[in-house]
């Protein structure tokens, strides 16, 4: 058998586990990622994590966070001057700030449209809220999100809708919210809105 | 530049400021080196993710848990937010998705690998068998051996195998190679070889 043909039979073998007993924690398999241990701790989580389906599911999320993760930190030193820079040189900021929200629409779907419509940015809303978003052409769904003042999740909806009612108990105190949509094309990508602050008295 | 000369001069008088008051408050808004941060990770999300077979789903669900958890510490971290701190937020941020998804048990996944082609019965009878006797062929191999023979068998290429147990590339190939080799006489011996392709 060559390598093709004992990789084939190889996959076929591995499948989910009934429940998720025997596997090793999270945590367990992030030590692995993060080479922390003795070999062979390391050598036994590993040699679990890949004859089981979930626990190598676990694995590639952690490697690619870690991999993503640590290739941004070899982000150039630039990064932290560049507000200092963007004050002295004044005028030709203004064209790189325009040249890189082009980038930054390239990565997320070019060109499109903030999706957000109302409350806009610094609105002062009533109960109920009512979230309304421009619908997207390829939009397949629209997954809303309604965060607190402090950042946190406070109310999350998926719809086809272009719009979504806040339940009263998720804006329930007076104060700064904010919120944002993103919609899932047909073609597996999505595009996301701003997050808009806005109040609710 | 009017929103970071804004929140500059807040700054400067000591004026308080609100939490959408920084320019993460806008993603899109790419005055920011924090944000530029986050969108150069999403990317790097995708392109790893991707071959690593991930689904979007997973990814965005990633991405988005970064950016939140980026969003969240940025009052209380001015000046201390860098690239390092979404390496760790990425990593933390994995782990918390795989818990829940341990709690919720979400989705079952689906079994590896449908069979190629059609296969009568007497096929997937012998097709089951050849597979059951190569899992246990890899399960007979030294501890030592074993998960990397089962990385490679994966699809893991031998960067990612050294770069995960810390090995030199050398010794991740010959440890490799010589678990294949035993991999390879254990089948033979059960008259498993050249020709037994599936």
């Amino acid at each position: 058998m060559n390598d093709d043909e004992l990789q084939r039979a190889y996959a076929r073998s591995i499948t989910p586990p009934p429940d998720r007993a025997g596997c090793p924690g999270p945590e367990a398999i992030g030590d692995l990622v993060a080479r922390k241990g003795t070999e062979p701790a390391r050598l036994e989580v590993l040699d679990h994590v890949m004859s089981c389906a979930e626990c190598r599911r676990d694995l590639d999320l952690l490697l690619v966070a870690d991999r993503a993760g640590a290739r941004s930190a070899l982000a150039p030193r630039w990064l932290a001057g560049a507000a200092a820079a963007i004050l002295v040189i004044g005028v030709a900021a203004v064209g790189a700030r325009t040249l890189l929200r082009e980038r930054a629409a390239e990565v997320e779907r070019g060109g499109a449209p903030p999706l957000a419509l109302t409350p806009e940015r610094g609105a002062v809303a009533s109960r109920p809220v009512t979230l309304r978003w421009h619908a997207v052409s390829g939009g397949r769904e629209y997954r809303v999100e309604l965060l607190a003042a402090d950042g946190a999740p406070r109310w999350t909806a998926t719809t086809s809708d272009s719009f979504a009612v806040v339940p009263d108990s998720a804006v329930a105190r007076d104060g700064e919210y904010g919120w944002w949509v993103t919609a899932r094309l047909a073609d597996g990508s999505s595009i996301r809105s701003a997050v808009v602050p806005f109040s609710v008295r | 530049m009017a929103a970071f000369l804004v929140q500059l001069g807040g700054m400067l008088v000591g004026a308080p400021r609100r939490w959408y008051d920084w320019s993460m408050a806008d993603p899109t808004d790419l005055s920011s080196p924090l944000e530029r941060l986050v969108t150069r990770f999403a990317r790097m999300v995708r392109h790893v993710g991707r071959t690593r077979g991930l689904s979007d789903p997973d990814l965005d669900e990633l991405i988005q848990e970064v950016r939140i958890r980026v969003w969240r510490a940025r009052p209380g971290m001015i000046g201390g937010l860098n690239a390092a701190y979404v390496h760790r937020a990425a990593v933390s941020a994995a782990l918390d998705i795989i818990r829940r998804r341990r709690r919720a048990r979400e989705e079952p996944l689906e079994s590896a690998g449908p069979l190629a082609g059609s296969v009568g019965p007497a096929d997937a009878t012998e097709l089951g068998d050849l597979t059951e006797r190569v899992a246990r062929a890899v399960d007979s191999l030294p501890p030592s051996r074993r998960p990397v023979v089962r990385m490679h068998l994966a699809g893991y290429p031998r960067e990612e195998i050294a770069g995960l147990l810390g090995w030199s590339e050398a010794k991740t190939r010959n440890l490799l190679y010589r678990g294949l080799a035993d991999l390879r006489a254990v089948l033979l011996g059960q008259g498993i070889g050249p020709g037994s392709a599936m």
